[in-house]
């Protein structure tokens, strides 16, 4: 077989499988990240509002219902941006759910886009 | 009967095909959650791209851009013929063939680059972290284009495989298989 193919083909493997591989592996290493020093995702959530490095959830939906009256329907907790993110997803009386990022450790909104 | 076989495709070609199926299902399923794993599959989709462009120069017969590439005039008569079923058989790709596989190169090129701008600023991550900090209203220009170029690149897989089915017909050929095995009958 010609060596060009033989060596493109080996690339071809050996990066997409590598790829895979480690997007794999940082994907999992990141989700027990931060959550594998602590108990419990409880724990976890305490201690970072002990340090200062999250706002209570409670606030955050406050802040949420300054800007959209309407039905909360899911939060989340995220690492981002080397610090937490909270999102809120509400039902807003239109019918239409909205997504919310605020900075967990300010409460200030990020960013509100439209779901489709 | 007994019928010969040719080969058409070469390994790389196949590996890439199989390769890119992969890769690309594993990004658009992570798009939403697993940011990580959508950025590395990412890199894998735009890294087989670069190295079937390459190929496409340097390749074997089939493989290469001048063997499918054909003038808009012929891939429209072609497609005329096809609905007519009486387009004539290629061995390689044939011109609506050809002209598929340079629309979903480019919109791969053009999902990838949107991505890594989006990365970049979202999460100051990735080739261009150095636009970390841009305006929340350019990073929401580039995820528009990244989702936009992505359901393209969605839509043009369907056509690609609605091809690949009505071609396998007309010419009872078994394109699938021909590309796992790389051999065509004569």
């Amino acid at each position: 077989m010609d060596i060009k193919v033989i060596i493109f083909s080996t690339l071809a493997l050996a990066g997409t499988s590598g790829l895979l591989w480690t997007g794999f592996t940082a994907a999992d290493n990141e989700h027990g990240a931060h959550l594998e020093q602590y108990e419990s995702e409880h724990e976890a959530v305490r201690e970072l509002m002990q340090q200062g490095d999250i706002l209570p959830l409670e606030q955050i939906l406050e802040q949420a219902r300054q800007h959209r009256t309407g039905r909360v329907l899911e939060t989340e907790l995220e690492q981002q941006r080397g610090g937490y993110i909270y999102e809120v997803e509400m039902l807003d009386d239109n019918g239409e759910v909205w997504e919310m990022k605020f900075d967990a450790a300010s409460g200030e909104l990020l960013e509100q886009e439209l779901e489709d | 009967m007994e019928q010969t076989d040719v080969r058409v495709w070469d390994p790389f070609v196949r590996i890439f095909h199989w390769s890119l199926v992969l890769t690309f299902t594993v990004a658009w399923l992570s798009g939403e959650e697993l940011e990580v794993l959508h950025a590395w599959t990412g890199y894998a989709v735009f890294g087989l791209v670069l190295l079937r462009v390459v190929w496409g120069v340097i390749g074997t017969r089939h493989a290469r851009f001048s063997d499918f590439v054909y003038p808009p005039a012929a891939v429209k008569t072609f497609l005329g013929d096809t609905l007519q079923l009486r387009a004539r058989r290629y061995l390689g790709h044939n011109p609506a063939g050809g002209a598929m596989i340079i629309l979903m190169l480019l919109c791969l090129v053009l999902v990838s680059v949107t991505g890594v701008a989006v990365y970049g600023i979202e999460e100051g991550a990735g080739p261009l972290a150095m636009l970390a900090g841009s305006s929340a209203a350019l990073e929401e220009v580039f995820e528009e284009m990244h989702e936009l170029f992505a359901s393209l690149m969605l839509l043009l897989i369907v056509i690609h495989v609605a091809g690949v089915v009505v071609e396998s017909l007309i010419h009872r050929d078994n394109l699938v298989k021909a590309m796992v095995t790389g051999r065509k009958h004569a």
